[in-house]
């Protein structure tokens, strides 16, 4: 009986690691390229906790632009609540093309679990002072509340907004 | 032995029966396309329209001319809605059809003359060394299209190599001297890879609707961007932003349209993608303008990120998963491929921050890379 405790423990242990957050590294290769496309399968052989890594990366202000967009747009694939708060952080206090970005990982990965959470942050960015934010926000707002959306229209005063909102 | 890029054979059957079905369809008239619009019969660079017969099998055949001149062309076929278009075939005057896999070489499922387009398709002559601008008469046979155009340049030996770069900003965020860094890389990339850049002065364009755009090249607001381009260089577009993609940059195609103001004629650069904290990356994002002008006059990456595709070209470093993936991870990192390619220009990943702040480069492109250049129908 005490093997079989030793082992439970020692599997226990193995499946710990097995669950760990991948290297940090590891993600970032995932990031490179001067062309991307999110590449959905390998990040989900990452493992769960690739969230809180992706996370780190789309916050660190030292590194170069080009990865902390690509890690947001990552994020939508790991739909956790950190995700979600860090998505909702980022697009309503952050430097616009980061703003933009978060609202579309949180769109991608929250629109079919969460849907009101989502249209309530469309709803705050509609106002945002940046127009491709605004036109992002707007382009969601179509799908799912067209009123709203006829309203924003009619406010919208730029008209290269209002014809992009459209496409 | 090189492997030729992203051949997806159902793609490209499907691609084939919908091209064949449009052309069923099509009511064009062979008359529809019948002027030549040469623009400058005097000029090495002329680019003209091809009249085309509708062979009644659903194809449009047409002939040019090569001098005996004649250095490169560029054939490109152009459907106004954007619907599918490519190449059937394309012979030279010895009835070698270079677009079919029996040819040897050949461009089959390379060129996207080949592989079919959305509105625009081309074929280079010479995307490689293998290939040559042969006197005589082409003769093509073509899917539905509106028209046929030719870009030709001959007469002048390419023994010294200009290119005229013409820069563009968009957005409110930088201004155009905020660019003199980055296209100084890029000037001395080319120059030491012996093509000379004339590079004119950077237009900005303030239409707040041009900040960030799709990184597509059919989308209305990039089309009309682009299109903007002037006809006698490569437009490279510095956008503050995408406003669909991630990419660092992207070409209208390898190569994209030369000598003919349209949606393809240009490449797309992200500025906000470059940028530290509030600093442009002036060597990165040389490099990267460097690398999408490389696309644009018809080069493509040396190796692919997973290492087992490679370029057409036979002197280019290979850098293959099978001996250099060294963290198994199934990607070839810059780091992984050091000696093996990863500091050429057309390397499909740059370098990583740490292995650039230690010097790192990609600034090399082979002597095969450098005649595709040289011979560019756009080049002098």
């Amino acid at each position: 009986m005490k093997y079989l405790f030793i082992i439970c423990i020692l599997f226990w242990n193995l499946t710990g690691i097995t669950v760990a957050a991948p290297d940090k590294a590891q993600v970032m290769e995932l990031l490179e390229g001067r062309h991307w496309k999110l590449d959905v399968e390998s990040f989900q052989l990452l493992g769960d906790d690739t969230d809180k890594v992706l996370i780190e990366i789309g916050g660190d202000t030292s590194l170069i632009n080009y990865l902390r967009f690509r890690a947001l747009d990552a994020l939508s694939l790991f739909p956790t609540e950190n995700t979600a708060s860090f998505l909702e952080l980022y697009a309503e206090k952050s430097f616009a093309p980061l703003a933009r970005r978060g609202f579309e990982a949180l769109k991608k990965g929250f629109y079919k679990t969460q849907p009101q959470r989502v249209k309530r942050l469309a709803v705050r960015l509609l106002k945002h002072h940046n127009a491709q934010v605004r036109i992002s926000a707007a382009r969601f707002m179509r799908s799912v509340d067209a009123p709203r959306f006829k309203r924003f229209l009619k406010s919208e005063s730029d008209s290269w907004v209002r014809k992009e909102a459209q496409k | 032995m090189k492997i030729k890029l992203n051949l997806c054979h159902a793609a490209f059957i499907l691609l084939t029966a919908s091209l064949l079905i449009g052309s069923g369809c099509s009511k064009k008239e062979s008359s529809s396309s019948a002027t030549s619009t040469a623009d400058n019969s005097t000029s090495p660079f002329t680019v003209s329209e091809i009249t085309q017969t509708n062979s009644g099998d659903g194809y449009f055949t047409g002939s040019f001319v090569v001098p005996s001149d004649g250095i490169s062309f560029l054939l490109s076929t152009h459907k106004d809605n954007n619907a599918s278009v490519a190449f059937y075939s394309l012979s030279d005057p010895d009835g070698t059809d270079i677009l079919s896999s029996s040819s040897t070489p050949n461009l089959n499922g390379v060129a996207s003359g080949s592989l079919g387009g959305s509105g625009y398709a081309n074929v280079l002559v010479p995307q490689s060394p293998s290939f040559s601008a042969k006197a005589g008469t082409w003769t093509f046979k073509a899917y539905n299209n509106d028209r046929v155009k030719l870009a030709l340049r001959s007469r002048s030996t390419p023994t010294s190599t200009t290119i005229v770069v013409q820069p563009y900003i968009t957005g409110t965020t930088w201004a155009a001297g905020d660019l003199t860094a980055t296209l100084s890389v890029m000037s001395g990339i080319y120059s030491t890879n012996g093509i000379t850049l004339t590079i004119n002065s950077t237009i900005t364009i303030s239409d707040s609707q041009y900040a960030a755009i799709s990184g597509t090249f059919t989308d209305s607001t990039t089309s009309a961007l682009v299109s903007q381009g002037v006809t006698e260089g490569v437009n490279l577009f510095f956008i503050e932003d995408y406003s669909d993609s991630e990419h660092l940059g992207n070409a209208a195609g390898i190569p994209g349209s030369m000598g003919i103001a349209n949606s393809w004629n240009g490449v797309l650069i992200s500025l906000t993608a470059h940028v530290s904290g509030s600093t442009l990356d002036a060597q990165l994002l040389g490099e990267t303008a460097a690398h999408e002008m490389g696309h644009q006059l018809g080069l493509f990456h040396t190796t692919e990120k997973w290492g087992t595709e490679f370029d057409i070209i036979s002197d280019t470093a290979e850098c293959a998963k099978s001996s250099r993936d060294n963290n198994d991870d199934g990607l070839v990192s810059a780091e992984e491929c050091d000696g093996y390619g990863a500091n050429n220009v057309m390397f499909w990943r740059p370098w990583t921050t740490s292995s650039q702040s230690a010097g790192k480069k990609q600034e090399t492109l082979s002597s095969h890379q450098q005649h595709v250049l040289k011979y560019s129908p756009i080049a002098k």
